[in-house]
C-alpha cells in the first residue's frame, strides 16, 4: 500500500462570485520509503499540495478529491483521528525553522515536549532520546544546543533541531517544504545530506517542495514538476535531465545558468509563471510554450502515464527527439 | 570625471565593526575587516559569500548607506566625503546606484510605475512634464516593459515586472555603477534568466560598471568578468570568473563551489563545520 496517495485533488479559495484555483487536480503516489520531490515556481502549488495533507490549507478553501495516507481518508478525519495523524503518522519541515519553535522554549524543553507531553511517556527516558537525536543530526555540543533558546542559535542549528524533532516519532510520511531554502549553500548541503541520512534509517517516506531543480534531483527518487496548479510531468531525475518530456521542464532546465559554462544568453522562457486561476480551457503552458500547436490551445491535456513516467502534452511523443539532453546552446525553434 | 586608473571603483582598507546584544552580553562584529578592492570601468564584479560575510555592508558603504570606520572610497576619480553634504550626496546619487533584493523595498505600494521612476528624474534631471513623460517610456522600453506599465500599482505587477521596475528607476538617475544585492535572488528561475539577460545588455548599451553582490556562484559564472569572495568580512580570495571557479584556491571557495546543487550532485556532510557554526 503506498503512504500517500492523491486522487484529483483540487482546491479553490473563495473570490468575488466563485472560487479561484490554486490546485487543479493533482493525482501523485508515494511509496514507503520514496522520497518524490515537487519542483515549480512561486504560484504553481507546490506548497499547497502539502497543505492538503496537513489539512492546513487557508481559511475557507473548498478541497475536493482524496488524500490517502496509509489508506485513511485525511480530508474525513474528525479532530481527535487528524491530532493522532499528525503526531504519529506525519511530519513536517518548513522553511522557516523559527516558526516551527517556540522563542521562550529552550531546544530541550521543545524536544522533550514533543517527545514526553505528546506520547505520554515519562522525562528521563526522553531527555535521553532528545541528546541522542541531536548528535544523530551533527550537533557536536549536545549540552550547549539543549540549554539555547532559539534566537541563540544560527538558522543551520535551528532547522537540525527541527529535523531532529520531525524524525523523533518515526513518522512514514516527512513533509518538508523549501527546508534549506533559508540557509546558505554550505549550510544547506550539510542539512539536505542529514535530512537524507536520517530519512533512510528511518525508512521514511518523503515529499519534497523545492524550485531547485538540481537539489531535489540530488536526494529524490522521483520528480513531479508543477505548472499552474497541475503535475505537468513525473519522472526519474535521470530521466528529466536527459529526455524530459514537457517543454516547460526542458526549458526549465535551460534557464537555469550553469556553474561550470557561461552561456552568450540564457535561453528563456517568454512570459511570466501564471497562477492556477489564470487558466483557460487548454494547455496551461501553450501561452509560453514555443512547441505549441492548434490542439494544444483546444481543450485541458490530461497527464498520461506511460512506463513509469507521466506528461502532460499532446505533443510529447513527436518531440521527445528535440526535447531530449538539454544544452545551453541549442536552439529551440 | 577623469580617472587616470580607468577604475571606477577604488576601495582601500575599509573596515567596519557593528555591536550587537545588549549590556554584560555585548559582541563586536567585524563586517568588514581590511577590504581593498578596485573595479575597472565597464567591467562587472560579482562579490560572492555566505550571509554575515559582509558583502551587503560592502555594498552599503560603497553607496553611502553605512559609513565605514576606516579606509577610503574613491568614486569616479572622486574621494567619497564621510560626512557627505546634501549636494555631494546627490553628485555620489548620480555615480552610483543600487537595486535590493526584494523590489517592494524601493517601491511604495500607492504610486504607480511611472511615478517612481519619475521622481528619480525629477531629482536629477530638469525635465518638462512631456520629456519627462518620454524618459520613463524609454526607460519601460530598455527593461522590456511597455508604456502602459507605467500606470501600474506594484501590487498590479509580478515580482519580475517589479524588479524592472526598480532596475529602471535606478537607471533613471543615469548612473555610471550599479550595484545589485542579490537582485535576482527572488526571482523564479525562468524570470531570473529574463532578468540576467536584460542586465547584461542594459551594461554593454549603456556601458555600465556593475557590483554583483550574490551568493549563486551559477549567476556568478553568467553575469561577471572578475570576482572577490568573502568570509567573515575579509576578502579570501580575487581573480577571474573563470580562473577562481574552475580552480579555486581557497579552501572556502572549494566548499562553496562543491556545495552548489548540480547534475550529479550529493549532499555531503562536512566534518567539523558545526562547531564553528555554533559559535557564530
Amino acid at each position: 500500500m503506498n503512504v500517500l496517495e492523491l486522487d484529483d485533488v483540487r482546491l479553490g479559495v473563495p473570490d468575488r462570485g466563485g472560487d479561484r484555483a490554486i490546485l487543479r487536480g493533482v493525482s501523485l503516489s508515494v511509496a514507503p520509503g520514496e522520497a518524490i520531490g515537487l519542483v515549480g515556481e512561486s504560484g504553481s502549488g507546490k506548497s499547497m499540495t502539502l497543505r492538503t495533507v496537513l489539512r492546513t490549507e487557508p481559511w475557507g478553501a473548498r478541497v475536493t478529491g482524496r488524500v490517502m495516507l496509509e489508506g485513511e481518508d485525511v480530508r474525513r478525519l474528525g479532530a481527535a483521528d487528524l491530532r493522532r495523524v499528525r503526531a504519529d503518522a506525519l511530519a513536517m519541515i518548513s522553511q522557516d525553522p523559527r516558526a516551527a519553535l517556540n522563542p521562550l522554549l529552550r531546544v530541550s524543553g521543545f524536544l522533550v515536549e514533543g517527545l514526553c507531553d505528546a506520547r505520554g511517556g515519562s522525562r528521563q527516558p526522553a531527555v535521553r532520546r532528545a541528546r541522542d537525536l541531536l548528535s544523530q543530526v551533527g550537533i557536536a555540543d549536545v549540552d550547549r544546543c539543549m540549554d539555547s533558546y532559539p534566537h541563540e542559535l544560527s538558522g543551520g542549528m535551528l532547522q537540525r533541531v527541527v529535523i531532529a524533532a520531525a524524525v523523533a516519532s518515526s513518522p512514514r510520511l516527512l513533509l518538508a517544504d523549501e527546508p534549506t531554502t533559508a540557509l546558505d549553500v554550505s549550510t544547506q548541503s550539510e542539512v539536505m545530506a542529514i535530512l537524507d541520512d536520517q530519512r533512510r534509517e528511518h525508512g521514511m517516506a518523503m515529499v519534497f517542495v523545492t524550485h531547485d531543480l538540481e537539489l531535489a534531483s540530488a536526494v529524490c527518487d522521483r520528480i513531479a514538476v508543477l505548472y499552474a496548479g497541475e503535475i505537468v510531468e513525473i519522472a526519474t531525475p535521470e530521466q528529466l535531465h536527459s529526455s524530459p518530456r514537457h517543454p516547460y521542464t526542458r526549458l526549465l532546465l535551460d534557464s537555469r545558468p550553469s556553474l561550470t559554462t557561461k552561456a552568450p544568453m540564457l535561453p528563456v522562457i517568454p512570459g511570466r509563471p501564471i497562477a492556477a486561476y489564470e487558466v483557460e480551457d487548454r494547455c496551461a503552458f501553450s501561452g509560453r510554450c514555443p512547441w505549441a500547436a492548434p490542439q494544444c490551445v483546444d481543450g485541458e491535456v490530461p497527464l498520461l502515464h506511460a512506463a513509469g513516467r507521466a506528461v502532460r502534452c499532446h505533443r510529447s511523443d513527436e518531440l521527445a527527439g528535440e526535447l531530449a539532453h538539454p544544452t545551453a546552446t541549442e536552439a529551440t525553434p | 570625471m577623469s580617472d587616470t586608473t580607468g577604475n571606477v571603483i577604488e576601495i582601500s582598507a575599509l573596515c567596519k565593526e557593528f555591536t550587537t546584544g545588549q549590556r554584560g552580553r555585548r559582541r563586536t562584529v567585524r563586517a568588514l575587516d581590511d577590504v581593498s578592492l578596485s573595479v575597472a570601468d565597464g567591467s562587472c564584479l560579482a562579490v560572492v559569500g555566505e550571509s554575515g560575510s559582509g558583502k551587503t555592508t560592502l555594498a552599503r558603504v560603497l553607496v553611502g548607506l553605512e559609513r565605514a570606520d576606516a579606509g577610503h572610497v574613491v568614486l569616479a576619480g572622486r574621494p567619497v566625503a564621510q560626512r557627505p553634504r546634501r549636494a555631494e550626496r546627490r553628485a555620489r546619487a548620480r555615480d552610483i546606484q543600487m537595486v535590493f533584493q526584494d523590489p517592494n523595498g524601493s517601491l511604495n505600494r500607492r504610486r504607480t510605475a511611472g511615478s517612481a521612476i519619475g521622481e528619480v528624474l525629477a531629482a536629477h534631471h530638469r525635465l518638462s512634464g512631456a520629456e519627462a513623460r518620454r524618459r520613463v517610456d524609454d526607460l519601460l522600453d530598455q527593461v522590456g516593459l511597455s508604456p502602459a506599465h507605467a500606470r501600474a500599482l506594484p501590487g498590479e505587477l509580478s515580482g519580475g515586472q517589479k524588479q524592472r521596475i526598480a532596475i529602471a528607476r535606478a537607471l533613471a538617475a543615469e548612473p555610471r555603477v550599479l550595484v545589485l544585492d542579490e537582485a535576482v535572488a527572488a526571482l523564479d528561475v525562468s524570470v531570473q534568466a529574463q532578468v540576467l539577460n536584460l542586465l547584461a545588455e542594459i551594461r554593454q548599451a549603456r556601458r555600465l560598471t556593475y557590483l554583483f553582490i550574490t551568493h549563486d556562484l551559477s549567476v556568478v559564472r553568467q553575469v561577471s568578468e572578475e570576482v572577490v569572495v568573502m568570509r567573515q568580512g575579509r576578502i579570501v580570495e580575487r581573480g577571474s570568473t573563470a580562473q577562481v571557479l574552475d580552480d579555486p584556491g581557497h579552501p572556502y571557495t572549494r566548499l562553496l563551489r562543491d556545495s552548489a546543487p548540480r547534475p550529479g550532485w550529493r549532499p555531503r556532510r562536512a566534518t567539523g563545520t558545526d562547531t564553528a557554526e555554533a559559535q557564530a
